[in-house]
């Protein structure tokens, strides 16, 4: 694992020492599912500075924790923060591969049901908790002057393995939770009658948002 | 009957007023609505369309966040009641001792801990259940208390959908046995 110090904490000598000489600790914890460390400074809202570990791996899972520079003098707690950094960057790893392959899925789905349809896509920033901020795909679907935009939301969520948003012209939302790798469409008529996302449905989903 | 269904009710009804709302801002663009429908009382009166829209938008992500506050509020006291019901039903009044022992229970279970005392209380409904009403805990302490402290406003700890917190919480109070009833044509 490359683990980099950003040049404005090299800036910070003790700051930066404090970084570097937890390279082992690192590591030791995360060096076999990183490929890449970063150590940044920022600033919070009263002003005090942080530590910001930034790791990445190579199938585009990422995490940002905010440290204050204390918890990297206790190893147990600090090894305790990485552990928790490393299970949520793979978690967004996983949660990306879910919804890549829902968009694959979704597209000839698209097209079938608005010919004219135009797909753009973009992503959207989700800033979670346990990961930080990280940007995921999303798609706008136009059609005839209207939007209808398909969004993940959120990894993290109770009772389901991610959320995506589809919302439409009418603003009626469409839920849709990831669950044991599948995908269900929340009826919002219904309390919890999730209902196996299939093409169809999909479908008579997208009409009744652009109507 | 499942002491949560009346917020889910209440939840509904405004959920589907803003829908109503927005179809009618929509309509308003499109000159479909009959004149002085939105009334200059009205805070859409002098509204665009989209900044009505958005204002909507926003509102229903605080409802969505206020009725999982409510459901979470809801079952704690319907749990704390069920321990009480439970210690009286146990020690009958007429007793002396009993009478303070019973007493001090009843003064002490309004101090247990939610999520590590009050939850954990309910030993024979599955850890799965126990840990999915504690996530519900933080994410309603994370609307009554952090949400808009910070800035820029702290994430939730994890998300909450309103439909989902109503069917982890019932669950809970199913396994509990304080309510067996889900709502009619859930899953």
């Amino acid at each position: 694992m490359v683990v980099e110090i950003s040049p404005e904490l090299e800036k910070e000598a003790e700051l930066a020492d404090l970084a570097k000489k937890n390279d082992g600790v690192l590591n030791d914890e995360i060096g076999l599912t990183a490929t890449h460390a970063r150590w940044d400074l920022k600033r919070d809202s009263r002003n005090r500075q942080l530590l910001v570990l930034n790791l990445r791996d190579s199938l585009r899972g990422e995490a940002h924790g905010d440290f204050v520079p204390v918890e990297l003098t206790s190893e147990p707690h600090l090894r305790a923060r990485l552990h928790d950094l490393k299970g949520a960057m793979l978690l967004v790893s996983a949660w990306r591969g879910r919804v890549d392959q829902l968009f694959q899925e979704m597209r000839p789905w698209i097209m079938e049901a608005i010919p004219d349809a135009a797909i753009q896509d973009r992503s959207t920033l989700l800033i979670e908790r346990a990961s930080g901020p990280y940007e995921m795909p999303a798609m706008t679907i136009f059609t005839q002057g209207k939007a209808i935009d398909i969004e993940p939301v959120a990894c993290w969520v109770v009772g389901a393995d991610g959320r995506v948003d589809v919302r439409g012209p009418m603003g009626d939302d469409a839920v849709l939770l990831a669950q044991a790798e599948k995908w269900y469409w929340l009826d919002q008529h219904a309390v919890d009658r999730l209902q196996p996302l299939t093409k169809d449905l999909f479908k008579s989903v997208l009409q009744s948002l652009r109507q | 009957m499942n002491p949560l269904d009346p917020i889910l009710v209440w939840w509904t009804t405004a959920k589907d007023a803003l829908r109503v709302t927005s179809r009618v801002l929509r309509k308003r663009t499109e000159g479909a609505t009959p004149p002085g429908l939105i009334k200059d009382a009205y805070v859409f009166f002098d509204m665009q369309e989209d900044q009505g829209l958005d204002r909507i938008d926003a509102a229903k992500r605080e409802l969505d966040g206020l009725v999982v506050l409510a459901l979470v509020a809801t079952f704690e006291r319907s749990l704390r009641e069920h321990v009480l019901d439970t210690v009286r039903g146990r020690f009958p009044p007429g007793n002396v001792f009993l009478d303070s022992v019973r007493g001090q229970i009843e003064n002490d279970v309004e101090f247990w801990h939610f999520s590590v005392e009050l939850i954990e209380a309910f030993a024979s409904v599955a850890q799965a259940t126990r840990d999915g009403a504690k996530q519900l805990v933080k994410f309603r302490d994370w609307v009554a208390h952090a949400r808009h402290a910070a800035a820029p406003p702290d994430p939730p700890p994890v998300s909450a959908e309103p439909q989902m917190a109503y069917r982890r919480l019932t669950q809970f109070l199913m396994e509990a046995g304080i309510t067996n009833e889900m709502e009619p044509g859930s899953a």
